[in-house]
């Protein structure tokens, strides 16, 4: 179980069920083998945006170089959200003579959930590996029956929803149970922009916010 | 040029997209049953959750997002100790993309309370799915380096994605009551 600081998400988004917005942090920048050639992704002038396709053919490097602020303010006039980040490296790829270069931007959008405890406000991951408690003040949902006055921790589920006390049962008598319920379950979303380069037929490196992963073509 | 996301969830005969800022599988075609339609665990056989179908919508400005891919986060069979045979299941077709169009969606159905339908059944199953040779599969099949492609169309203006249809298939050893927390994941190629 993981103990969650911030809110309402586990890693402080308050933008819970609301659109999400694409930033950037790169565009893509492209050097042609000819050794004077250079293309961006965006027009530096105008903030216009520049398709990939088509490519030339002979690239030599390519690219995900991060904004300056300059750039960056050039977009915002056109509502594209793109932040310079201080201390940024450039991601760069040479490309093999005969070999055709992968560019592109992968969304990533995660939807899940975890459980807000609403007796002292932690937001909790539960994996499942433990029964389901609260780290910071050990609250706990539980089953009240009232007619034997006490916590059950055997419930009985029936159809329906229908929850009774399995004491009761066994005394012929059917009584449902109340929920006492502190761990509450909520949800949280996320978009991750993941900036893709290539090989095509060979590899792709996929940099995300928080790790760099390699992907190699099958086969 | 900068998309923005949210993912909805169909429900009713129209559909209706609603938001989602709780996801819950039950026993009960709605959005977000809260504590009621439970989904149950059967004294025999398998019991299911009425099947849900999750898009994503795309609004804003952008050029072009297309190559929609869905996975779970692997683990949610074992998390959800959804019993011997149990499973989250999520639809595929025998070819093209494996989501559900908006002009293709079913409502979902079932015994209220008690179990959906399953979705590939040939009698009351998702017409959408119930007539392909492959059946709906464990979710933990897919993840991140093996994502189910959902949507291979092109997306150039707002609108919404094909559904990412899912069910929850449940067996006689499942443990019923809050279960751990579970990541859905949606991967798309943006231009």
């Amino acid at each position: 179980m993981e103990n969650l600081a911030g809110g309402p998400g586990p890693n402080g988004e308050t933008t819970v069920g609301a659109p999400l917005t694409r930033i950037l942090k790169y565009y893509w920048v492209r050097f042609v083998d000819d050794g004077e050639t250079v293309e961006t992704m965006f027009d530096s002038q105008t903030g216009e945006q520049r398709p990939w396709d088509p490519a030339p053919e002979n690239i030599s490097k390519v690219m995900w170089y991060p904004f300056d602020g300059t750039l960056a303010a050039v977009l915002a006039e056109r509502g594209v959200e793109a932040v310079p980040v201080e201390g940024l490296q450039p991601i760069t790829l040479d490309v093999p003579d005969g070999t055709t270069p992968i560019c592109k931007l992968v969304g990533k959008f995660k939807y899940g959930t975890y459980y807000h405890c609403t007796s002292c406000g932690a937001n909790l991951v539960w994996d499942g590996s433990c029964d389901l408690v609260c780290p910071v003040c050990n609250a706990k949902n539980e089953w009240y029956c009232s007619r034997c006055k006490e916590i059950k921790d055997n419930p009985k589920f029936y159809p329906r929803g229908e929850v009774r006390c399995s004491d009761c049962d066994t005394e012929g008598e059917a009584h449902g149970l109340e929920r006492i319920k502190t761990l509450v379950l909520e949800s949280y979303t996320e978009y991750e922009t993941i900036y893709v380069l290539g090989i095509e037929g060979h590899y792709e490196i996929w940099a995300g916010e928080d790790e760099i992963s390699l992907k190699v073509a099958g086969g | 040029m900068a998309a923005t996301v949210v993912v909805k969830e169909w429900n009713g005969a129209g559909p209706t997209a609603t938001t989602i800022t709780l996801g819950r599988f039950c026993t009960k075609d709605m959005y977000n049953a809260g504590d009621t339609f439970p989904c149950v665990v059967p004294a025999s056989s398998f019991n299911y959750s009425y099947w849900k179908h999750f898009a994503l919508e795309f609004s804003g400005s952008f050029n072009k997002i297309n190559n929609i891919r869905f996975h779970g986060s692997g683990n949610t069979k074992s998390n959800w100790e959804m019993g011997t045979g149990g499973m989250m299941m999520v639809c595929r077709r025998d070819s093209g993309a494996n989501g559900c169009p908006i002009g293709d969606y079913a409502q979902a159905a079932g015994v209220e309370g008690e179990s959906g339908y399953f979705v590939a059944d040939g009698t009351n199953g998702h017409p959408y799915y119930k007539g392909q040779t492959v059946q709906p599969t464990d979710v933990d099949t897919y993840n991140s380096g093996n994502p189910l492609l959902i949507d291979d169309t092109d997306i150039t203006s707002e609108g919404t994605s094909f559904a990412t249809v899912l069910q929850l298939k449940i067996a006689p050893d499942a443990i019923q009551g809050e279960q751990p927390n579970e990541e859905l994941v949606w991967l798309f190629d943006e231009q």
